[in-house]
């Protein structure tokens, strides 16, 4: 249950800095911060204690969802190749503005 | 049957994979071939439904609760046609520029591949998969010119929607904890039998604000005039035309699932903030594409509205607004090519220059504006014919200002400037079907589906003077505040907001919501 909690704080935190970080990498690394936590929600909320995995036969009484973790599987190939392009993305801005600031990627367009 | 439902989605994308690994443009007529399968299956299936087919398939034949569903009903055929349309013209469109090298195509086949699995998906998990791929991909198409603007257009839209899809994600988990299932149609037989608490509330509003995020409604409105006015003119108008719209498509498969929520009131709220705020910005702006832009946000408002009445009219209202923005687009994306200049005031005789262009124009600001004959007129008036007064009269000063901004557009046409002009033949071709397509639902084909009523039905009195009111009023707005403008609208003009405070505008957007409920 201790999980649960920190991992909703934890989302909160990464809001948080989504919402006050003013540098392109820092967005990028919250971003990530936030879908590991959402990952790690799903998971801990579908736990249960004495279960296992349902692979040899006569384990069906006591086999656990194997729903999330296939669902979560492609949650983060998904959230891993956004990661990517956005690292390849911020690079090709650093060799454009020579900065990663928002603020200032903004002034130098101008 | 069912078997046919793979060739929409893997038809494009198995060809775009061709494209890419032959390396060669030589296979660009083959492209015609498929989209035309497409659309012969598609119209097919769809004979097939209305004759009471159920067409429902679940992917490596597993049972509905654990498999992924693709469901093919009246209204993923009505977006599966439109997007053939959509994607046939656009190829048309690039057919003898620079643009179409083979891996530009490869994305675009993609993308079509792409959202046709969105619009047939019957699952929640796989809308998140698809959306997110969508995503992915239009961002490659609008960074594909790889130049500053672009770039950083680019990485905003790409964070602000991921931010987006991780809330519909919460959703998901919140719904699947409470139902056990991933499907939308056995969802909806369980919310029928049990009814709904709090729990599918917060889920629900979860998704629908993700939705919110994705079509760009009023709080959250800012990633799409960057992003659309960046990217170049064949991805513009797919991106304004078409791809915004997943947003919407989104909203109408959770309300035909959750059907004892009354979502009426809150789409009405959202999409009449929407409207203004759009149509109030898009007045101020200078630059063409971004007019065209911010118009799109607030014809986003107006489809919302619609969607506050039934669906029908959120769908008519929904494709003749892709194909007027598609047609407005590529219109001014060709005389931003012409002048190498984007701002209204510098253009100039566009009329002398290129007629044919200049018709296309006007035929697209036209039904922008609501002008009898064609759809924007048919889609306005059905929309007015069913909306109560105190809430027409909001939407009165949305066409007004509309009416104002399209002659902002259209004073380009007038005085004299030389330009040699040099535009393919295939531009005006593609720009002719969306032409075509405008008048055909402006007059032989008025009705959807239930809306069984003649062109004359919309010819009231009343929606004649109602139209000619905004017009008049839309002169006026122009002559008054259009040619000198006022220290406001340049305050107006330079305002965006930035990437921190459009996140925290996204959470305060989302809590209201869970609030409002």
């Amino acid at each position: 249950m201790i999980v649960i909690y920190m991992v909703i704080m934890a989302i909160l935190i990464a809001f948080l800095g989504l919402g006050t970080s003013k540098n392109l990498i820092k967005s990028i690394m919250f971003l990530n911060l936030l879908q590991a936590n959402i990952i790690l929600l799903f998971i801990s909320f579908s736990y249960k204690a004495d279960t296992i995995p349902p692979i040899m036969p006569g384990t069906i009484e006591r086999m656990t969802d194997p729903m999330p973790q296939a669902l979560m599987i492609t949650a983060i190939v998904i959230g891993a190749s956004v990661t990517a392009l956005a690292l390849m993305f911020s690079i090709k801005i650093f060799h454009h503005f020579g900065t990663l600031d928002w603020d200032l990627i903004k002034k130098r367009m101008d | 049957m069912e078997k046919l439902l793979y060739t929409l989605i893997f038809l494009p994308i198995v060809l775009g994979v061709f494209i890419y690994l032959v390396n060669s443009v030589k296979l660009y007529r083959w492209i015609y071939l498929a989209e035309a399968v497409v659309m012969v299956i598609t119209l097919q299936l769809l004979g097939a439904v209305k004759k009471g087919i159920v067409l429902y398939e679940v992917i490596g034949g597993w049972e509905p609760f654990i498999g992924i569903g693709l469901k093919f009903d009246a209204l993923s055929a009505t977006f599966i046609i439109l997007a053939t349309f959509l994607f046939t013209v656009i190829l048309i469109f690039i057919y003898q520029s620079k643009d179409h090298d083979f891996k530009f195509l490869f994305f675009v086949l993609l993308l079509q591949g792409t959202f046709n699995g969105f619009v047939l998906s019957d699952d929640i998990f796989n809308i998140f998969v698809m959306l997110e791929l969508i995503t992915i991909i239009s961002t490659i198409l609008i960074i594909y010119k790889k130049d500053a603007h672009s770039l950083k257009a680019g990485i905003y839209y790409l964070l602000f929607n991921t931010v987006g899809m991780m809330i519909y994600l919460i959703g998901v988990i919140i719904l699947y904890l409470r139902f056990g299932t991933l499907n939308l149609s056995l969802m909806a037989e369980l919310v029928t039998a049990t009814g709904m608490d709090d729990t599918v509330r917060i889920g629900v509003i979860l998704m629908v604000s993700a939705f919110g995020v994705k079509s760009a409604v009023f709080p959250v409105y800012d990633w799409l005039p960057k992003a659309h006015s960046a990217a170049i003119t064949s991805i513009s108008a797919l991106l304004s035309g078409l791809l915004v719209k997943t947003g919407i498509i989104g909203l109408m498969k959770l309300t035909s699932v959750f059907k004892i929520f009354d979502f009426s009131g809150l789409f009405y709220l959202l999409g009449i903030f929407t409207a203004l705020m759009g149509v109030v910005f898009a007045f101020s702006q200078k630059d063409i594409k971004q007019i065209l832009s911010f118009h799109t946000v607030s014809q986003i408002g107006l489809i919302m509205i619609a969607f506050s009445i039934n669906i029908d009219m959120a769908l008519l209202y929904l494709v003749s607004h892709s194909l007027i923005k598609s047609l407005l687009f590529l219109g001014s994306g060709i005389v931003i090519n012409q002048y190498k200049e984007r701002r209204v005031d510098k253009i100039r005789g566009l009329w002398e220059n290129d007629s044919l262009l200049s018709v296309f124009l006007i035929i697209g600001t036209f039904a922008l504006a609501g002008i009898p004959f064609t759809s924007g007129y048919i889609a306005k008036s059905a929309m007015g014919m069913n909306l109560p007064l105190w809430q027409l009269l909001p939407l009165v000063l949305v066409n007004s200002l509309t009416a104002g901004s399209m002659f902002k557009i259209l004073q380009i046409l007038g005085s004299h400037q030389p330009v040699k002009v040099d535009v393919k033949t295939s531009k005006y071709v593609a720009m002719g079907f969306l032409s075509l397509a405008i008048f055909f639902l402006g007059t032989l084909f008025p009705d959807y589906q239930s809306m069984t009523r003649d062109l004359w039905y919309y010819f009231k009195p009343m929606n004649l003077v109602k139209t000619s009111f905004e017009v008049l009023l839309g002169i006026t707005w122009f002559f008054a505040f259009g040619i000198h403008e006022k220290a406001l609208m340049k305050k107006m003009r330079h305002f965006s907001l930035s990437f921190d405070n459009g996140i925290v505008l996204l959470v305060f957007f989302v809590l209201s919501l869970v609030v409002f409920i």
